[in-house]
């Protein structure tokens, strides 16, 4: 029985591979970087302008407690009001505002439109691609 | 052997790439509460030498509706896509995009920003002065919706150092409050607090921040 | 009879959601991918394998169970599966991540973190395999779907 078991998954495993394969074949591969929206920065610019940049991270805060962008500063639209004050002390007028979100998601989006026009902060940055760029190897 | 594969990825939000010619992928409204929605029209045209699908439309939010009627535009065809934003409890400047995907991987982003007017509007929330710059006087504007009747009664700032005056413009319309520095030579950091008569039962106060840095 | 009927709702039920949930996945397996390595449980690469292999063997599951071909092998996938689904979910849930589950591809805009819904739905696919299994190899086992019978219906008579 246990045999019959192995046999089956196994040769389950092996039908999957076939066309798990050619998907593979098709979507993977060396990638040339899309053209960037207004407002955006990729991430190899936004690291070579450190230290002279504030991470404001715009992912809820559970997701920013687990991992975030080394030395990132939390808000989004939820708890705007509450975190604001914390973001300005962290502000610098020589340094660049860089927010990343998730990777699909308009939070980061609107972060940077409330710093652009309700704060009057200058420059301010999205990050392409959101957090998932910093998680590439 | 390390292997470090990535998914081909041709996002384009540079929005004449791969055949969609978008002509306005960045809308902007201004609404009030009240309307409850916006609705956005993305028209498009195919430009290339082939016709394209929209494989999908996604939204980041279940705020956010898209609408489609047809798929597939042959060349030189144009097409639309309708984009509803229903505001639910949300105020103030919002910003929704939409992810549009074609069939050969190729990828737009269409903005539709709306600013959902509340019943009193500050701008800017923040002002600032680098260390050792011109002392000079900096105005916060408050506009105010006429039908609410609203009476802005006062400012306070929490430094002594940052003084700030309340000015009427417009009776229950537009005020303008004023911040100087007494002097610019060290930090400081001060959270203005501007006192509104606004909703009567329970008056509320609005936060603006000025900092020297 | 009874027996057969249930076996047969849950083979087609469970079958049906499977293949269901592999064609969703293959459908934008870049997003299933993010879906995956959001969970923090594996590496790059082998996110990547996940996001490839595994649609696919929900697929070859799920037709396998319908047409009752390989099917040990295929209630073992789904066991397999389901029970993975449930430690990853649980993990998660317990470091409190946010995440889209992405057990359904994004069917809704927000398929945002339900933990309980989701351990619930996957702990019911579980529950189903482990039944079909059990039916498969000890029918006998099963009494209690027997024990439903109506009052029409004869029990068995055992010769002396």
């Amino acid at each position: 029985m246990i045999g019959r078991i192995l046999r089956e998954s196994a040769i389950i495993a092996v039908l999957a591979a076939l066309p798990a394969g050619v998907m593979a074949w098709q979507h993977l591969q060396v990638k040339p970087e899309g053209p960037l929206a207004p407002g955006e920065v990729r991430l190899s610019e936004a690291k070579a302008w450190e230290p002279a940049v504030l991470w404001v991270d715009a992912r809820s805060p559970a997701k920013h407690a687990h991992r975030t962008i080394p030395g990132a500063v939390q808000i989004d639209p939820e708890n705007w009001e509450e975190r604001i004050p914390a973001l300005l002390d962290a502000w610098d007028p020589d340094k660049r505002i860089v927010v990343f979100g998730d990777r699909e998601g308009d939070a980061a989006a609107t972060v940077a439109l409330r710093l652009r026009e309700e704060m009057q902060l200058s420059p301010v940055w999205m990050l392409h691609g959101g957090f998932e760029a910093w998680l590439r190897p | 052997m390390h292997i470090r594969f990535c998914f081909a990825f041709l996002a384009s939000a540079g929005m004449a790439l791969a055949n969609l010619h978008w002509e306005s992928a960045v809308q902007e409204f201004e609404r009030v509460p009240e309307d409850g929605s916006v609705t956005a029209k993305y028209a498009f045209k195919n430009t290339g030498s082939e016709p394209v699908t929209i494989r999908r439309v996604q939204t980041s939010c279940g705020c956010t509706s898209a609408k489609l009627t047809k798929t597939t535009f042959a060349p030189g065809e144009s097409g639309e896509i309708e984009v509803k934003f229903t505001f639910g409890s949300r105020r103030g400047l919002q910003r929704k995009l939409i992810s549009v995907k074609g069939d050969k991987d190729q990828e737009w982003r269409l903005d539709l920003r709306c600013n959902i007017r509340e019943t009193v509007t500050i701008n800017p929330a923040f002002v600032f002065w680098r260390i050792h710059s011109d002392p000079a006087e900096q105005s916060i504007r408050i506009v105010c919706e006429p039908s609410a009747g609203v009476k802005v009664t006062g400012v306070k700032s929490s430094s002594p150092r940052l003084a700030a005056n309340l000015t009427t413009a417009k009776p229950g319309e537009e005020y303008i409050v004023t911040v100087k520095p007494t002097d610019t030579s060290q930090k400081e950091a001060a959270e203005l607090t501007i006192e509104t008569n606004f909703p009567p039962d329970a008056p509320r106060s609005y936060r603006v921040f000025a900092r020297i840095r | 009879m009874m027996r057969r009927a249930f076996e047969l709702l849950l083979r087609l039920g469970l079958g049906g959601l499977f293949a269901f949930a592999g064609a969703v996945k293959v459908r934008d397996p870049e997003a299933f991918f993010w879906d995956v390595h959001h969970f923090d449980l594996t590496p790059w690469d082998v996110s990547i394998g996940i996001a490839m292999f595994l649609p696919w063997v929900e697929i070859a599951s799920g037709i396998a169970l319908i047409s009752r071909k390989l099917y040990l092998g295929a209630i073992a996938w789904c066991a397999l599966m389901s029970t993975i689904f449930l430690g990853a979910i649980s993990i998660a849930w317990a470091r409190g991540l946010d995440i889209t589950c992405g057990c359904f591809g994004r069917v809704g805009p927000e398929n945002a973190t339900n933990y309980p819904q989701h351990l619930a739905l996957n702990g019911a696919m579980l529950g189903a395999a482990i039944l079909l299994g059990l039916l498969a190899l000890r029918p006998s086992a099963l009494r209690i779907v027997d024990g439903a019978r109506g009052a029409n219906e004869r029990p068995e008579v055992r010769s002396p």
